[in-house]
């Protein structure tokens, strides 16, 4: 309720040094007083009652006890989730280091307390900060999970006007957003994915420390990934001093850069700010589904192991003929990656060639020497075994493919056995993607998809993926295995690999299934085990090594020293 | 709240606001709304400011609430209300508007043990009557509903006044042979000896809670203290100031113990003195 200046307020003192003020408002006063000498307007008695009763049941009735868990109905939290927001609220009082395992929910926990603190009346103006690829799925998450009325952040007049907003950090600390946010006072502040702010130093860490906030949840999987001092840097920005100051904080607490001196006393001093759960933990009730992975091997055909051999020497031959044309070697790159999936996606490409290779007569020949051989293909071995594999799996299967004509193929081919399919591609309009992922839910037994990444596609009801082809890049296969491994999925997940013999296909799958075991691993530690391996520019580093290799074996022990520094 | 009371809630909304219920089943209800509901349910201002300035023929919308899914016959589509969804919140919002003040005449008893009481003995006397929410607010908060009244003739005080107030027969109507009472003290001068009797409420209760926020803030002012003069130590400027003043602002603003009194729901009723 606003203050009014005609407002009362009183005080009370309770010891020598507290006094409690109580502010009473008095604009009701105004209101009865005209209504009684104009003889009206009333209310109704009926609906004071009503009223009555909705402040009834309303009231919070106790300083501890989680009020939100009644205003849920879309959400049942988890136990170390509740759990969790309780110790936030009363025992840190609200300015916490949410640090649980990836998985475990740390979007929930936040969503508990930002909602609990809304319900007491005790939030009113709230920042949620979270990368900008996940500005959308926050704000989705709060409305429809916490009935929390959050907005993204698009234009520069909502900071003003709107009381829960979430917006990507890059966006935020620049100016005029960030004139805008000094300018509030933050009930509540929200950061995902504060490993950001592990540097003291940075832009990011400033920017934070300085926004005006009651209260502050800073949530990361990774609260240290070198360093002590990334812990000290988090916590300062929580409660500067908590730790004392930094000199006292290395003298009583680090060893070195990378161990504490005495861990028990610092797990006890961290204890105070931040709570982790991890998956290991007894109280945990979350069970992940596993993921069972087949690699099923494909014999090439004499004709099919042609066109590849064919393919493979084109490419190799014009590689270093290209170099330095960028446009030119990406076209062969992604040759050789549409060989591995299917004839129909290299014939596009190669097409396409022989229209752009101008009057280049030897290129020319040779490229159509290339679809000649490619048209004596018949039999493609990876589509039939893919029809035999959905006929054995008798289930819903998602299949994931790079390429569109691959795509085309494969739902023309599951027609022909009587296999009803539906696409899905990054180019569908949001209601027609939701259209086909109905079918697929209701009607259809496939669903052939070319796009992983993207918002909203779960696909928990399905547990059978077929990687018809492989990205290069893991980021993209965990993307794929994640729409239908995630929370939400009860049953295990089959991942089925297919993989042509004696082909570039079968290497990758070795550097992604042995190397980084990608497969096993579960959502989201993948960011680490890429970071270790250094593995920044994963699809350039294969094309090179695939280029200079001699033979296959040299191909497959370079492809092994990959990320050995 | 279970969903029997958000049921019986709901129902009691829609017909104290004169809807029109299409079907009820076991799992659903489906209601046409009157005006003032569907003007504070539907959320469309650009329509019914049409309606009114072109006076047309207004046309309300039709809902229809889902309460238990499983008990909903095939074929019909509604919305799952529950406590804590959001169409619960706005109908509770539209009843506090709606609720707020009333002026209220005691009917007269027509027998007393079987005896016809002749109704031009009575004269009533005016009461205010208000029902206060008081928060306790620290880095927690408590709520504490107190309802009292207070006769504008005499000053005499009376709590769980609306509790009492539910038992009676009251009508907005001045029943026929029945005098009211002038008050004797303003509605200004009773409101403000509420307020002292709320204080006194007040004081008897446990101030633990802002005992403890009070050590707390204590607590970490001492600490922001030492901070900050240890940081000074490497560099004296006035950004450190500008931020060691920012954060005691921030730590007040946490912890600082106050408490809130507003008013739920008021009225002005005349009540028959025999019964009080």
């Amino acid at each position: 309720m606003m203050q009014h200046k005609k407002d009362r307020t009183y005080s009370i003192k309770i010891n020598e040094e507290l006094v409690v003020p109580i502010h009473f408002h008095q604009q009701w006063i105004y209101e009865l007083q005209s209504s009684h000498s104009q003889n009206g307007p009333w209310d109704l008695w009926d609906v004071f009652h009503l009223a009555y009763q909705a402040e009834e049941a309303l009231q919070v009735k106790d300083f501890n006890e989680l009020q939100c868990l009644n205003h849920l109905p879309n959400l049942t939290p988890f136990p170390h989730q509740i759990e969790t927001a309780k110790k936030v609220l009363n025992e840190m009082h609200g300015r916490a280091i949410l640090a649980d395992e990836v998985g475990l929910g740390k979007t929930i926990e936040a969503g508990l307390i930002l909602k609990e603190y809304l319900i007491r009346g005790l939030a009113k103006k709230v920042l949620v900060l979270v990368p900008a690829s996940l500005v959308l799925q926050w704000t989705r998450e709060l409305n429809q999970k916490f009935g929390i009325p959050a907005v993204a952040q698009k234009k520069e007049w909502m900071w003003e006007k709107y009381d829960i907003i979430v917006a990507s950090m890059d966006t935020s600390k620049r100016n005029p957003h960030r004139n805008h946010i000094m300018k509030q006072h933050y009930d509540l502040l929200i950061v995902d994915e504060a490993h950001k702010l592990k540097n003291r130093r940075t832009k990011n860490w400033e920017f934070i420390n300085n926004i005006k906030k009651k209260f502050i949840l800073l949530l990361t999987a990774t609260p240290i990934q070198n360093d002590i001092t990334e812990l000290y840097n988090l916590v300062t920005l929580l409660k500067p001093g908590h730790f004392g100051k930094f000199n006292s904080f290395q003298k009583e607490h680090m060893k070195d850069k990378r161990s504490p001196k005495n861990k028990e006393l610092l797990r006890k001093e961290i204890e105070k700010v931040m709570i982790r759960n991890k998956r290991s933990d007894k109280k945990i009730e979350i069970k992940f589904p596993k993921r069972i992975v087949h690699t099923i091997p494909i014999e090439l055909t004499p004709k099919e192991r042609e066109l590849y051999q064919a393919i493979t020497n084109f490419v190799k031959e014009h590689y270093h003929k290209f170099n330095g044309d960028l446009k030119n070697m990406f076209t062969l790159i992604t040759l050789q990656r549409e060989i591995c999936s299917s004839r129909d996606a290299a014939f596009i490409t190669l097409v396409n060639l022989f229209k752009n290779s101008g009057g280049n007569e030897t290129l020319k020949n040779e490229i159509l020497k290339l679809v000649q051989i490619a048209k004596k293909v018949e039999l493609q071995s990876k589509a039939n075994e893919v029809i035999k594999l959905i006929k054995k799996i008798n289930d819903k299967v998602i299949i994931f493919t790079e390429y569109r004509a691959t795509q085309e193929f494969l739902i023309n081919k599951l027609a022909e056995q009587g296999i009803y399919s539906v696409p899905y591609r990054g180019g569908f309009n949001r209601g027609k993607k939701d259209w086909m992922m109905e079918l697929f839910q209701r009607k259809a037994q496939v669903m052939v998809a070319t796009e992983a990444g993207g918002e909203g596609i779960n696909l928990q009801f399905c547990n059978h993926i077929i990687n018809y082809d492989m990205p290069w890049n893991p980021m993209r296969v965990e993307q794929r295995i994640g729409r239908v491994h995630r929370l939400g999925q009860t049953r295990d997940v089959y991942i089925y690999n297919l993989s042509t013999k004696g082909t570039i296909e079968e290497h990758i799958l070795f550097l992604l299934h042995e190397k980084i075991q990608m497969f096993e691993n579960v959502i989201g530690s993948l960011e680490t085990i890429l970071e270790k391996l250094n593995l920044d520019n994963i699809e350039n580093n294969i094309m090179e090594i695939l280029i200079n290799s001699k033979d296959e074996q040299d191909f497959r022990s370079r492809l092994s020293n990959i990320g050995k520094i | 709240m279970n969903q029997i009371w958000v049921r019986d809630y709901l129902k009691r909304y829609f017909m104290i606001h004169q809807c029109h219920f299409i079907e009820e089943g076991p799992g659903h209800l489906e209601v046409k709304l009157s005006v003032e509901v569907d003007k504070d349910l539907t959320n469309r201002p650009y329509y019914w400011t049409f309606v009114e300035r072109t006076g047309a023929e207004p046309e309300t919308l039709t809902m229809t609430f889902i309460f238990d899914q499983k008990k909903v016959p095939e074929g019909i589509r509604g919305e799952e209300i529950r406590f804590g969804s959001e169409r619960l919140k706005q109908i509770f919002n539209s009843a506090k508007k709606r609720g707020k003040m009333v002026r209220l005449y005691q009917q007269p008893k027509q027998k007393i043990r079987g005896v016809q009481i002749p109704t031009n003995y009575y004269t009533l006397s005016p009461w205010l009557g208000v029902n206060y929410k008081v928060e306790f607010i620290s880095d927690q908060k408590k709520d504490l509903l107190i309802s009292l009244g207070i006769d504008l003739g005499t000053g005499k005080m009376k709590q769980n006044f609306y509790q009492y107030l539910k038992q009676l027969d009251l009508s907005p109507v001045l029943p026929a042979n029945v005098s009211t009472l002038a008050p004797f003290i303003s509605i200004r001068e009773a409101a403000l000896q509420l307020e002292e009797w709320i204080i006194h409420e007040i004081h008897k209760q446990n101030f633990n809670w802002a005992i403890e926020a009070n050590e707390r803030l204590k607590e970490e002012l001492k600490m922001v203290e030492l901070f900050y003069e240890i940081e000074s130590e490497n560099k004296t400027n006035i950004e450190l100031l500008v931020e060691k003043e920012k954060r005691i602002e921030e730590v007040k603003w946490q912890y600082s113990p106050k408490i809130e009194v507003s008013p739920i729901n008021f009225g002005i009723f005349y009540l028959d003195k025999i019964s009080i």
